[in-house]
């Protein structure tokens, strides 16, 4: 046997082929191995999203001034009111700055929600007499139809209480003090929001201050160009923010509307929550007849009504 | 016969096993550890027969709208029972389906906060009005002392701060 052969050496041991346990020869990764990897996916990806853009800003609808205004303007009431739902949430957004500081805008939703709240009131007393003619008793369907108006009317009303300078300080304080008409709940629901609203722009006002100083220097110029508006709401607006931001006006402009009057006469009313809701909103707004409202509500005992009523739908 | 480990991959594999279950436990700890369920809740056996006459809650938000103006017609009466977080409780109870009642207690705790938030700025802004020698009444600062002690830390760590700023 060649192992017990002296004479033979071993030799070198036979080359074998390659087994499955041995692993493939390293490589660096090709050109084309890394585009397959990394720019094919990244590419498709990348039109997904230029897709997805694309749809969103062509239907449903674009977050500048101008492309809100049109929206709010159409014929069709369902495109209103969801425009004045999406207003309220985007205006809500710490990058909407740009829109909380644009004085135009604030004031054309000013024209637009006093238009609104017109057409609204004006619709409810057309329904509320053909009832009343009819002999007929109110249910829930009466006022059925006007739901797309008042969702419009509650959402800019929301609006107008994100904006860092208090425009819509007239507005709210005129339907504030408007009692609720023959439906009771939905006119209970508008003097609510106004006052939440007024209050969120008490706490707005605040943002005002923290702007930068030639900020604040170009939101006052427009205002105080907007003083000699031919339209009666831009120049009460402008006139009542430019009070509420501590510029010099006229006392007696009879144009000046004052916040704690308007307050005072909701926290005479039958509603609980109205009046909770004054409680806690002069806690951002001020005047002669703010200690003793005040007083008289931190002795309430609770009288009137307490009225549930349901928030306006979102989409 | 059991194979021998022989390039060590059983024993590579193990430890990595280990690390593996090591971070899932983790990430696990961090997604669902919630220290505020572990807060021991307030005993609620001993709750006030009566909540607190109608209209508490109108009462409660001018009261910490005069304390916030630093008011000296600051209503003490409603103060004091805005921190009685057994009278909050009862004030908050709520009907469970099968009709028991029970305290709402977060809603409790947050008009207590309520309070504690506007009293603590009451000595400032009374200062800033010129009275410098306004004080707290006693059975309101008794209040807040009684709240020092509980066992939901950030309200026990609002009193001190409003204990603070009323002992200036």
């Amino acid at each position: 046997m060649a192992a017990e052969d002296p004479n033979i050496r071993p030799g070198p041991p036979p080359a074998s082929a390659p087994t499955s346990r041995e692993l493939p020869p390293v490589r660096p990764p090709s050109g084309r191995f890394i585009a397959q990897l990394f720019l094919v996916p990244g590419l498709i990806v990348f039109f997904v999203v230029l897709l997805v853009v694309a749809i969103n800003s062509m239907f449903v609808g674009g977050q500048t001034a101008d492309q809100f205004l049109v929206r709010l303007d159409s014929d069709n009431t369902d495109i209103r009111w969801r425009g004045a739902n999406d207003l309220a949430q985007v205006l809500k957004r710490k990058e909407s700055v740009h829109l909380r500081t644009d004085v135009g805008f604030a004031l054309d939703l000013c024209e637009r929600l006093d238009k609104a709240v017109k057409t609204l009131d004006a619709d409810e007393a057309a329904i509320a007499d053909s009832v009343k003619k009819s002999g007929a008793s109110p249910n829930e369907n009466t006022y059925r139809k006007l739901e797309p108006q008042r969702n419009l009317v509650n959402f800019l009303t929301a609006s107008l209480g994100d904006f860092t300078f208090p425009v819509g300080v007239p507005l709210l304080c005129e339907m504030i003090a408007k009692e609720p008409g023959a439906d009771t709940a939905n006119g209970t629901l508008r003097r609510r929001t106004a006052v939440w609203s007024l209050a969120n722009l008490g706490a707005s006002i605040k943002e005002f201050r923290s702007l930068k100083p030639d900020q604040q220097a170009l939101i006052l110029a427009k205002l105080h160009n907007e003083e000699k508006s031919e339209s009666l709401v831009r120049r009460q607006a402008a006139k009542n923010a430019l009070k509420y931001l501590g510029e010099p006006v006229d006392v007696k402009d009879p144009e000046l509307i004052a916040v704690d009057e308007s307050l005072d006469y909701a926290s005479k009313s039958q509603d609980q929550y109205l009046r909770e809701l004054v409680g806690y909103t002069f806690n951002f707004w001020d005047g002669p007849r703010a200690p003793e409202v005040l007083r008289r509500l931190s002795r309430d005992t609770g009288f009137g009504t307490a009225l549930e009523t349901a928030p306006p739908q979102s989409p | 016969m059991p194979q021998p480990d022989e390039n060590g991959f059983v024993k590579r594999g193990f430890i990595l096993l280990a690390g593996m279950s090591l971070l899932a436990a983790t990430v696990l700890t961090i997604v669902f550890y919630r220290p505020e369920q572990q807060r021991p809740t307030v005993e609620i056996e001993d709750l006030p027969a009566k909540a607190s006459e109608p209209g508490w809650k109108i009462r409660y938000n001018a009261a910490a709208a005069l304390l916030r103006r630093g008011s000296d017609d600051a209503p003490w009466g409603v103060v004091a029972e805005m921190l009685d977080e057994k009278q909050q409780l009862k004030n908050c109870e709520v009907a469970r389906s099968d009709g028991s009642v029970i305290p709402d207690q977060a809603m409790a705790r947050n008009f207590v906060l309520a309070g504690l938030k506007a009293l603590k700025e009451w000595p400032k802004k009374a200062a800033e009005a010129g009275r410098n020698d306004a004080a707290v009444p006693p059975d309101v600062v008794a209040k807040v002392d009684s709240l020092l002690d509980n066992p939901d830390r950030e309200l026990a760590a609002f009193a001190k701060k409003t204990k603070q700023a009323i002992e200036k």
